[in-house]
């Protein structure tokens, strides 16, 4: 019997058509094309259901300092990391009906024509199995699902067949000193495509700049969990929440017979399907096949290239903070509504990443100026008021943050594996990730970060701070898709190459990472997907 | 032909007491202040195993009292948004509703004392003037070597002058409320229309903001 918070199952579960690993951006899409096409579908999602009536309470703790996204149970999320960096697994990641796209910025790029054949352009990494023509029609489709508000100003930008299903939002006070001083320098910035209403769009209503984008209040800024309902709403999908799938068990006929998952009380549950989609985030996909090892599957399921948790690839950014003389008047929005991808695809990217160039306001809040004035002050009353307003006008709002994003390559090195030494809630072994920066990354920061010395010149800046390195939060490459079995773990069609029901979805199949962010392109392969398995389920 | 022996500059005996005198003083005073400061009970901190929960009204009343002269109208939040403040502060942050209490209670002992009625009571001038006469006025530092130097040694001198109570009442009540007053005057202050969490004009991000 399949444990769920629904208190009555609107059709028969038991043994579902299709059953997805994952409630995040991949496994809603995917589950809402194929309720759509009646296809039985259980999603078992390891965390929990977040309401859209607690996103004000979360707004709060966000504005508080807070993570609104905090797991609520840390002891099944832990993880080890090895090697040069000390990785951040958890910074934003987010288990949860909806999954991390509860906390994302939205900003929706295609790759580009050129990202999907690196070797045969570049002779780096690899080529992927399909090219951007393949995928073109599912990101205009994603787009459209999304709500994504854009304009068609990118001289970059691959074709396209159709126009974005809403107007980009005009561009911000304080990025067009950046546009401004990119015109001086010859640099192009246009607008930045993100999934967040500019006008009203279907169920979602237009953005209030509430600012606080990480949880918006409104759902202005898309979220999966509206797909999640969308798909429930068919009458096909029916959702587990806090089902944590800890192994796949095979048969001996290249065939998953049944995913097991444990709930929060400890017990085990099984659920047999005739297909499996594994859309559970590049590090728990690649993490749940080495878990799942078994007789004829030592190495892990699906493993017979060795590749599964390997080719592990994130975005770096860089950031500097440039110091204007005059305000620009920050965080009257939560979003970034221009950049320049002028660099992605640069005459020198055999030898150094491309890169994406931005400038937005930033910089101390005012808030801490007041901290710091109450203390260092003995006044109060008129004359305090005076010395603080000295302060915030001297000092508020006059830092412009600009900012960079180099393109990763795949590396055998960069792995997700099993912690020998650490376990988590259920006693199975943690994941342990390794991650080290290449020679092209640092050379793409490198030739990036002339580019920010000379806008900041551009601007008129009296200083630039230190660069600041973090990491994106995205997770990809761990089971690669690719056409030969012995180096990658599934094919075009995203189906495992040595199981015949088995499918993985989302940026663990990333074969390459671009420069640009990945979710319209995991989104686009998820409609794909879906289309994919329809057809084949009628078939 | 030798130079002339220049006159010989001497000092007074009197002129050398007094200032063996100051001199004597300042070090006797800089090394108090010096060993006081580095005693942990100078720099007051908030109890934070003591109780949550609300002020009583006349107590209330008396903070309210207080914002009144710490804040000038143009940046001051209604009373009830500031008895707001303070409730939230009170109920959800350990030591502040005790370091609320004390505080409130001094202001009104020393209201009592010099004008025989509470602190709530008062004209603001008044109580601007109990105020001053309980703590030390003094500027932030302004980058200006020798005022940035003199500010340094009132605030080190007033800890080390004032008793913990008078302390706890310059840092967990006075510098608390400007803090949290002003805070909640972020907009008023850099001229925006509205703050984060709060919706607004979704176009207004694309002007200056009309101060």
């Amino acid at each position: 019997m399949i444990h769920t918070d629904a208190t009555e199952a609107p059709i028969e579960f038991e043994e579902p058509d299709v059953c997805i690993v994952g409630g995040g951006i991949a496994g809603a899409f995917a589950a809402w094309k194929l309720g759509r096409a009646g296809i039985r579908t259980v999603i078992l999602e390891a965390g929990p259901r977040h309401p859209p009536e607690e996103a004000a309470q979360r707004m709060q703790r966000h504005l508080q300092g807070d993570y609104p996204w905090s797991s609520n149970w840390p002891e099944r999320d832990v993880f080890s990391s090895a090697g040069e960096i000390d990785y951040p697994l958890n910074d934003n990641r987010v288990k949860g009906v909806g999954g991390t796209t509860l906390h994302w910025q939205a900003y929706c790029l295609r790759f580009i024509e050129s990202d999907f054949r690196m070797r045969s352009l570049y002779g780096l990494a690899e080529d992927w199995p399909i090219s951007y023509d393949e995928l073109e029609p599912y990101y205009g489709e994603a787009e459209a699902e999304l709500g994504v508000a854009g304009a068609d100003d990118n001289p970059f930008a691959s074709h396209r067949s159709t126009p974005f299903p809403l107007p980009a939002f005009p561009i911000g006070y304080d990025e067009r000193f950046i546009v401004r001083a990119g015109q001086d320098l010859g640099i192009t910035f246009h607008s930045f495509p993100q999934a967040r209403t500019s006008h009203a769009y279907r169920d979602r209503p237009a953005c209030d700049t509430y600012g606080v984008c990480r949880v918006c209040p409104t759902r202005a800024r898309y979220s999966a969990d509206i797909h999640v309902e969308l798909a429930e709403s068919t009458g096909n999908v029916l959702v587990v929440p806090e089902a944590c799938v800890v192994r796949l068990e095979a048969d001996g006929n290249r065939r998953i017979r049944r995913a097991i998952y444990r709930t929060r009380d400890g017990e085990e549950h099984a659920l047999s399907a005739t297909r499996f989609v594994l859309a559970a985030h590049a590090v728990e996909s690649a993490r749940l096949l080495l878990l799942s090892a078994q007789e004829g599957h030592r190495d892990g399921l699906a493993n017979r290239s060795g590749a599964v948790g390997r080719f592990f690839m994130e975005h770096m950014g860089q950031l500097r903070a440039a110091s204007l003389d005059e305000p620009l008047y920050p965080y009257r929005t939560g979003f970034v509504t221009t950049y320049s991808q002028q660099f992605h695809d640069r005459p020198q990217r055999d030898e150094a990443s491309g890169f994406l160039l931005r400038g937005n306001a930033g910089g101390g809040r005012a808030e801490g100026i007041i901290s710091s004035e109450t203390l260092r002050s003995g006044n109060w009353g008129e004359a305090f008021a005076r010395q603080l307003e000295t302060r915030i006008d001297n000092e508020y709002g006059r830092t412009m943050m600009l900012g960079s994003a180099v393109e990763p390559l795949p590396s055998e090195h960069n792995r997700v594996e099993l912690d020998p030494d650490l376990r988590d809630a259920f006693g199975d072994p943690a994941p342990r990730l390794t991650y080290a920066q290449s020679e092209y990354e640092r050379a793409g920061h490198n030739a990036a970060d002339e580019h920010l010395h000379a806008l900041a010149d551009a601007l008129g800046a009296e200083s630039l701070g230190p660069a600041w390195n973090h990491f994106s939060s995205h997770h990809a490459g761990t089971c690669r898709m690719g056409t030969d079995p012995d180096t990658s773990v599934v094919d075009a069609n995203l189906r495992a190459h040595d199981l015949d029901n088995l499918y993985v979805l989302g940026s663990s199949t990333f074969v390459t990472l671009s420069v640009v962010n990945p979710t319209l392109t995991i989104a686009g392969l998820a409609l794909r997907l879906g289309d994919h398995l329809a057809a084949e389920a009628s078939r | 032909m030798s130079d002339p022996t220049p006159p010989r500059r001497g000092i007074s005996r009197r002129a050398f007491v007094a200032a063996t005198a100051v001199g004597g003083a300042g070090l006797a005073v800089a090394g108090y202040s010096g060993v006081a400061l580095a005693r942990d009970d100078l720099q007051p901190e908030l109890d934070t195993s003591a109780p949550t929960g609300s002020l009583d009204p006349s107590r209330m009343d008396t903070l309210l009292a207080l914002g009144e002269i710490l804040v000038p109208d143009r940046f001051r939040v209604a009373p009830t948004r500031m008895r707001q403040l303070i409730n939230e502060a009170t109920q959800q942050e350990p030591g502040v509703l005790e370091a609320y209490r004390e505080g409130a209670g001094l202001l009104d002992r020393l209201s009592q004392t010099r004008s025989g009625t509470a602190f709530r009571e008062l004209p603001a001038e008044a109580r601007d003037r109990i105020l001053s006469g309980a703590l030390w006025r003094y500027p932030a530092e302004t980058g200006d070597a020798f005022d940035d130097t003199v500010t340094k040694v009132k605030r080190r001198l007033e800890r080390a002058w004032h008793d913990g109570a008078h302390r706890r009442l310059r840092e967990l009540v006075v510098r608390d409320l400007l803090r949290r007053m002003y805070e909640a005057a972020v907009p008023s202050l850099i001229g925006y229309s509205n703050l984060p969490g709060v919706p607004g004009d979704p176009r207004a991000y694309v002007d200056r903001p009309r101060t």
